[in-house]
This record gives C-alpha cells, sequence and structure tokens, in this order.
C-alpha cells in the first residue's frame, strides 16, 4: 500500500465510524428526497463520496469541503416538504458534524503521533460540549415552533434568537467555570 | 511562533455564515439547524481564543544511550492553551530509511496545556550507533475548540551518542608482547604469577609458598614451582574507516565498531592500557590508557568516526611509527578492502608489533542475486581469490586473520583468531 493510501493504519475505526456515518447521512438524504428533486440524492452521494476519497488520501481540508455538498442536499431535501423536517435536520447536522470530526481524528492519528490520555479526553470533552449544546439550542428552537405558523419570519427569528441566546448562555457559562 | 487560523475554522464559518443567511434570506429554518453544531463550534472556538503566545523550552533528558533505547525529549511550557503537538526531529542519520526512503521524520506527541503549564515528551528510539543531534523541534500549539493554532519551531541541538549493544566477551584475545605492569595476560618468562610455569631446585631466598611439596616428598632436594607472572599490555586497536564505494559502509564500519567496544570494554577491564587510531577519511588516535574514563574517551571517538571518501595517498607508514607504543598489541579492525589500509598492516609487522585482523566482512559481488548469475558467479570467485591472496599475505608476515560477519558471536571469532595466531607465531619464528 502506497504511504498515503493508509485507510487501514492507526485511526483506522475512527475512518471506518465516520465513513459509516457519513454513509448512513447521505441514504437518509437520498431516500428521503422525494423523486422531483433526486439532484438532492445525487449531491449527498457526491458529498460521502469527496467525505470517503479524502478520508482515504488523509486530507483534513477535502473533509471539511465535502461537508458544503452534503448539508446542501440536506438542505434540498428538506425544502421541498411541505412544513420544516425539524427532526431529521437537527439528527442529521449533528451526525454530519460527528463524521467529520472523527474523520478529522483519524487523519492525526495516523501520523503515529503519541497522545496522552488527557489529550483524547480534551477532544472528546470539546466535541460533546458542541454537540449537546446544538442539540439543546435546535430542540429549543423546534419546541418554539410550535408557537408560530411554518414558514413565517417569526419561525426563522425565533431560531436565530434561541440560537445566539444559548450561545451567550454557553459563553457566560463557560467564563464563569474558569 | 505565528498564528493562523485553522481549516476547522474556515469550515465552520462557511457553513454557519451559509446557514444562517439562507435562514434569513431565504426563509429556511432547516439550514440554521443543520448548520447549528458548526455555529456553535465556531462561537465556542471564538471565546476561548487565546492570543497569548505558547513560549516552549525544549530539554534532551539523556546524551548517552544504548542502541535500541529511547532518548527523551521534554517540551515544557509557559503561556498559551490548548492542545500542542511537538515534532521533534533528530539530525539526518539517526534513523535509517523507511520504506519510501524518508530519514528526516521525527517522533511526535500530543498533549494539553492546562493554562500554560504542562510537559510534552517525545521519545526517539536510536537504532544507529553514532553521534547525534537531537532537540530540534516542531512545535503547534491548538487553541481550544482548534479554530486557531500556533505554528513554529523550539530548540537547539544537543548531541546523543548512541552506543552498540554492548556485547560480552568469555575470552581475551591474549597479546605476545606484555608490558612490565601486573596484569591479567600471562608472560612467557616465569616468575610471580597463578598460571604454572615450570619447576626448579630450591635456592637461598625463594618463598616457601612456591615449594612444590609434591615433587620434594619424591626427591632429597626441595623443588620450587615456578610461574607465569600476569602482566598487562598496550593495545591499540586499528580502525579502518576508509570508504570503499559499493558496500553498506555504515553496516561495515558498525560491525568494526562493535567489536571495537567490546574489546575495549574487555581489556580495560583487566588493567590493560587501550588505545585508538583510525584510519580513514581523518586520521585520529586516542592515545593508550586505563581505565573507565580511558572507555569513555574511546567510545566518544568510535562514536564520531567519519564516513569520508579519501582518494589521497597517505603517508601511514611515518604516521603509525608516531603514534603507537613499541611492540604494541594491535587489533586491526577492517574489511580488507583498502590496499593502503593493508599496506599499514604490513609496516606494522615489520616494525616488530603483535598484529591481529578481525575482518568485518562484507557481502561479495552476487551475495544478494544468489548463484543463479553466472557472471556475477565467476565474479565472486575472482573476488574471493583475490581476498584470499590477502589473507595469505599477511599470514606470510605472521599477520593473523580471523573472519567476522553479522549474526555471529565475536567470541567464536576471537577464539578462531587465537587459534590462528599461535600458527602465525611459528611463521614468524621461522
Amino acid at each position: 500500500m502506497s504511504g498515503k493510501l493508509r485507510l487501514l493504519d492507526a485511526g483506522r475505526w475512527q475512518a471506518g465510524v465516520a465513513l459509516g456515518i457519513a454513509g448512513v447521512v447521505a441514504t437518509v438524504i437520498a431516500f428521503s428526497s422525494s423523486r422531483e428533486i433526486e439532484i438532492a440524492g445525487r449531491l449527498a452521494i457526491l458529498g460521502v463520496a469527496l467525505f470517503a476519497v479524502a478520508v482515504t488520501l488523509g486530507s483534513a481540508r477535502l473533509v471539511g469541503v465535502a461537508t458544503l455538498p452534503v448539508l446542501a442536499a440536506a438542505l434540498v431535501a428538506s425544502v421541498a416538504a411541505a412544513e420544516p423536517a425539524w427532526v431529521r435536520s437537527i439528527v442529521l447536522g449533528i451526525a454530519w458534524y460527528m463524521a467529520v470530526e472523527l474523520a478529522w481524528d483519524a487523519i492525526e492519528r495516523r501520523d503515529g503521533v503519541e497522545r496522552s490520555s488527557a489529550f483524547n479526553d480534551r477532544r472528546i470533552d470539546e466535541v460533546t460540549t458542541v454537540v449537546i449544546l446544538a442539540l439543546v439550542i435546535t430542540t429549543a428552537g423546534f419546541l418554539l415552533s410550535f408557537l408560530a405558523p411554518v414558514r413565517t419570519v417569526l419561525v426563522a427569528g425565533l431560531v436565530i434568537i434561541c440560537l445566539l441566546a444559548g450561545l451567550r448562555l454557553a459563553t457566560r457559562r463557560l467564563q464563569a467555570s474558569k | 511562533m505565528t498564528r493562523r487560523a485553522t481549516d476547522r475554522l474556515l469550515v465552520a464559518a462557511t457553513t454557519s455564515v451559509a446557514g444562517v443567511l439562507l435562514t434569513v434570506v431565504g426563509g429556511m429554518p432547516e439550514a440554521a439547524i443543520l448548520v447549528a453544531p458548526w455555529a456553535v463550534l465556531l462561537v465556542l472556538g471564538l471565546v476561548n481564543a487565546r492570543p497569548d503566545q505558547p513560549t516552549p523550552t525544549v530539554e534532551v533528558a539523556n546524551d548517552r544511550v544504548v542502541v535500541g533505547d529511547e532518548v527523551e525529549v521534554n517540551v515544557s511550557w509557559t503561556g498559551g492553551a490548548g492542545t500542542a503537538y511537538v515534532n521533534c526531529l533528530p539530525s539526518e542519520g539517526f534513523w535509517p530509511p523507511n520504506d519510501e526512503g524518508d530519514t528526516r521524520r521525527g517522533a511526535r506527541a500530543h498533549d494539553v496545556l492546562v493554562r500554560g503549564r504542562a510537559t510534552t515528551t517525545c521519545r526517539l528510539q536510536a537504532t544507529r550507533w553514532g553521534t547525534h543531534y537531537v532537540g530540534r523541534a516542531e512545535i503547534a500549539v491548538t487553541e481550544p475548540y482548534g479554530l486557531f493554532q500556533w505554528e513554529g519551531a523550539a530548540g537547539q541541538p544537543t548531541r546523543v551518542r548512541v552506543h552498540p549493544k554492548p556485547t560480552e566477551l568469555r575470552n581475551l584475545l591474549a597479546p605476545w608482547l606484555v608490558r612490565r605492569v601486573t596484569g591479567a595476560h600471562g608472560s612467557k618468562v616465569a616468575g610471580r604469577g597463578v598460571e604454572y610455569a615450570d619447576i626448579r631446585q630450591y635456592s637461598a631466598g625463594d618463598s616457601l609458598r612456591d615449594i612444590n611439596w609434591r615433587v620434594s616428598a619424591r626427591s632429597p632436594e626441595l623443588w620450587v614451582s615456578q610461574r607465569h607472572p600476569d602482566q598487562a599490555t598496550d593495545v591499540i586497536l586499528l580502525l579502518d574507516s576508509f570508504v570503499e564505494s559499493g558496500h553498506d559502509v555504515h553496516a561495515v564500519v558498525g560491525l568494526a565498531i562493535e567489536a571495537a567496544v567490546a574489546l575495549a570494554e574487555s581489556h580495560l577491564a583487566v588493567t590493560d592500557r587501550v588505545g585508538l587510531v583510525e584510519l580513514g577519511g581523518l586520521v585520529r588516535w586516542v592515545n593508550p590508557d586505563t581505565g573507565q574514563l580511558q572507555l569513555q574517551h574511546l567510545i566518544d571517538a568510535l562514536l564520531s568516526t567519519g564516513l569520508y571518501a579519501h582518494v589521497a595517498e597517505r603517508n601511514l607508514d611515518a604516521i603509525l611509527a608516531r603514534m603507537l607504543p613499541p611492540r604494541s598489541f594491535v587489533v586491526a579492525l577492517t574489511p580488507l578492502l583498502d590496499d593502503r589500509f593493508i599496506d599499514a598492516l604490513f609496516v606494522l609487522a615489520a616494525h616488530g608489533h603483535d598484529v591481529g585482523v578481525i575482518e568485518c566482512d562484507v557481502a561479495g559481488p552476487g551475495d544478494e542475486e544468489g548463484e543463479a548469475n553466472e557472471r556475477l558467479r565467476l565474479a565472486r570467485r575472482f573476488w574471493e581469490a583475490e581476498r584470499q591472496m590477502v589473507r595469505d599475505r599477511l599470514a606470510a608476515h605472521g599477520v593473523a586473520v580471523a573472519g567476522w560477519r553479522k549474526g555471529r558471536q565475536l567470541d567464536l571469532t576471537l577464539e578462531e583468531l587465537t587459534r590462528r595466531r599461535k600458527r602465525s607465531v611459528r611463521v614468524r619464528r621461522r
């Protein structure tokens, strides 16, 4: 095996899980999009293929680039629906973020870097914080959407207000803990 | 160190901005939900960004190791926070080339900087003997949530000596010529010692301890045992570092150095004086002396042996005549490939030195290809014949040669050399 194609080196299970999650995300997008918007499925497959290539070659930047087509595909698939697909969007957004983090981690591990347990704990802690906060904020936004009719400026405004409020709260808590 | 934005920031910022724009302008709340993790990451990363520069200090923990041991490089930090990445880069030649021919790779380590207080350790496994330089490191500190990174280099190259693995010798090479100093080698003359030499009649002044009671009991006179006194010698290790193209020079000189270190250790342990003469691209020597300090001097000189191609003819006769104490015991460590070195051996034998040769065996033509190639097989026969002629010429001058190759016990070679030296003494006497 050549020097760059090192999928089976250290970090292989992280790469495997990342690719698995990416595959599930693409499948969900492809199967949930209607026949009229088959571009969504194609975009998702393109994004996941790009992601797989990036993970195999060990390019962290290309992994990031693959995010755009996948998120675009998820968006295109959901806008065709009459009502916003909240739960699916939350799950897909978080799943993709975790896939990208795992892929980056797998690429870093391949360099044979000696890692302390404190380093691993720190990484897990950061990713967990991001995921939990995202989940809390989007769930709050989803719950608030029951108060307003769908697809209105109010919903969008509420989502953004929730996002900003949640972030402000989180930063205050973090600063207070230091 | 310089601070730069990472790919993570690029992805988080792009997706967050795109999501918020699509939400507000396009009226698609799903966009904001999809990019929510990236937006959270962006905000957390910006809030926790640490613009204070981390300052690393690099220290090499051990400057002498044996092949197979690890050299520890500690990086201690002041300032900064986040996760640190250290890539310790040793000098070229510290590691053999890998599958991709890369010899400039480093040992890497990751750690966490908690408010700028931590020590990160890189471990470099020493696989090649010699003097190397370690202590230079590429440093990268990623701030919390990984949106920004400090990058730079730190540390000064520190000399690290990698010793060959110690070879314990059961036997010593016995010299024919000894000094008038007590040691471990049996002298040819009779005197005070351990090894039995002869008996003679008791005379006034002889110690009662020396009386041989068994012989005296069968005779009307008293008889005393005579013994060989144990004396020390001057051992000169003559190292051949002439570069011969077409061979794995590092491996051949490595064999010679391994043997030289083992011989130096074992002879210094029995109070012999040991010196070193390196003939090659550079001519260097260490005067003979005893003790552990001398062992360090010898090892340092051996480990800094340089392999330089050199075509200049040297007046080795004059150099050697000035360098060596008279009637030294010279152990030459050589692949017997360079004529200048072989001539030097004849000169030494002619000057009355006791010379033995440990021939560090090298792969000849056709060794790797096997016997399949007829031309290579023929070339190998010529090559072998030529080398055998050199050995015979040396033997005719009373210089014994024994071969040593990787994987063979050095003790076996020394035993073989001792056997051949006995024969070569007969040649010299003739």
